[in-house]
């Protein structure tokens, strides 16, 4: 699971706990998330690092470099146009099984984690 | 049969963004007929009627990043719009209601319309998903340009300015180089999320 977010974005700092919370109830069944921040890189200690802390993600996280934005967007999806919250599922061969543009809810993200979950074991 | 559902559920969920209508260079741009903030009628026929190309940016009141190229945009109309452009906003946000639009426009300078496009019905004909997003359309309704105003929310970065080449590649009687461009922005809040 890879979620793009931003520190001026507000639903992706709304939706981030549930994605987190998914990460505690299904780490040991094989879900890795994945989390990107879209902030300028400028911004990690000032900006990025506290929302981080303050959410309590005591894992290691990414920030996208700003020179290959479009680059990055096409590598999640071709169809994404870079609008965030994102968040993409992708199976253990690499193939996306899921795409989110827009806050989404625990329960949408957890209907559609599950059975991938299963399908995987 | 709850795991079937499940499963069903699913699949049709998390379908959905690939469901938005993704317009492609070519083709025909969808037309539509909304208000501006001050209550005028504003349609991409009457736009193209008087102009040889049309504008569309869908934009926010809210958004950071739309918010960092209000400055921008506006530029961009004052020295297009003589040139036989015609500039539209357009707010799909569920919650960025009409009184907002207009109090944002003011605020910000803006001297080109702003349309509200209610239930995103526009957005989601053109599939816009996020703030800033512009389309070109020439006189014969055909898509020339989508994506970025350009390559950077921080004006002083900016090395691309990727809507004002297209712009002055269509003056100069050229083709658009680069006709598709993508960058992060807000996603646009839809009606049912």
């Amino acid at each position: 699971m890879v979620t793009v977010w931003a520190t001026w974005c507000v639903p992706c700092r709304v939706e981030l706990p549930s994605l987190l919370k998914l990460r505690r109830e299904y780490d040991s069944s094989g879900l890795k998330l994945i989390i990107v921040s879209s902030d300028d890189p400028d911004l990690l200690m000032s900006a990025v690092q506290p929302v981080l802390d303050t959410l309590g993600v005591d894992f290691v996280t990414y920030i996208e470099r700003d020179t290959s934005e479009e680059v990055f967007i096409n590598g999640l999806g071709k169809d994404w146009g870079g609008a965030i919250p994102a968040t993409f599922l992708f199976d253990r061969k690499g193939d996306r099984r899921a795409m989110f543009v827009g806050e989404k809810s625990y329960d949408r993200f957890k209907n559609a984690l599950l059975p991938l979950l299963q399908q995987a074991r | 049969m709850k795991y079937l559902l499940t499963l069903v559920l699913a699949f049709s969920l998390a379908a959905f963004a690939g469901e938005l209508k993704e317009l492609k260079t070519g083709d025909n741009a969808p037309q539509f007929d909304l208000k501006n903030y001050d209550g005028k009628a504003v349609s991409l026929s009457a736009m193209l009627k008087q102009n040889k190309y049309a504008v569309i940016m869908f934009i926010s009141t809210q958004c950071p990043v739309s918010n960092a190229y209000n400055g921008r945009m506006e530029k961009l109309f004052e020295s297009y719009g003589k040139k036989g452009i015609a500039f539209a906003g357009i707010n799909a946000n569920k919650e960025e209601l009409v009184a907002d639009i207009a109090a944002h426009a003011k605020d910000k300078g803006f001297t080109f319309p702003v349309l509200k496009d209610e239930k995103n019905v526009i957005a989601d004909a053109y599939g816009a998903q996020s703030t800033p997003e512009v389309y070109v359309v020439n006189q014969k309704g055909k898509l020339l340009y989508h994506g970025r105003i350009d390559d950077s929310k921080k004006e002083e970065k900016v090395q691309s300015s990727d809507l004002a080449n297209a712009l002055d590649a269509l003056l100069a009687g050229k083709n658009v180089t680069v006709a598709q461009t993508k960058a992060i922005g807000c996603s646009i809040k839809r009606i049912g999320e």
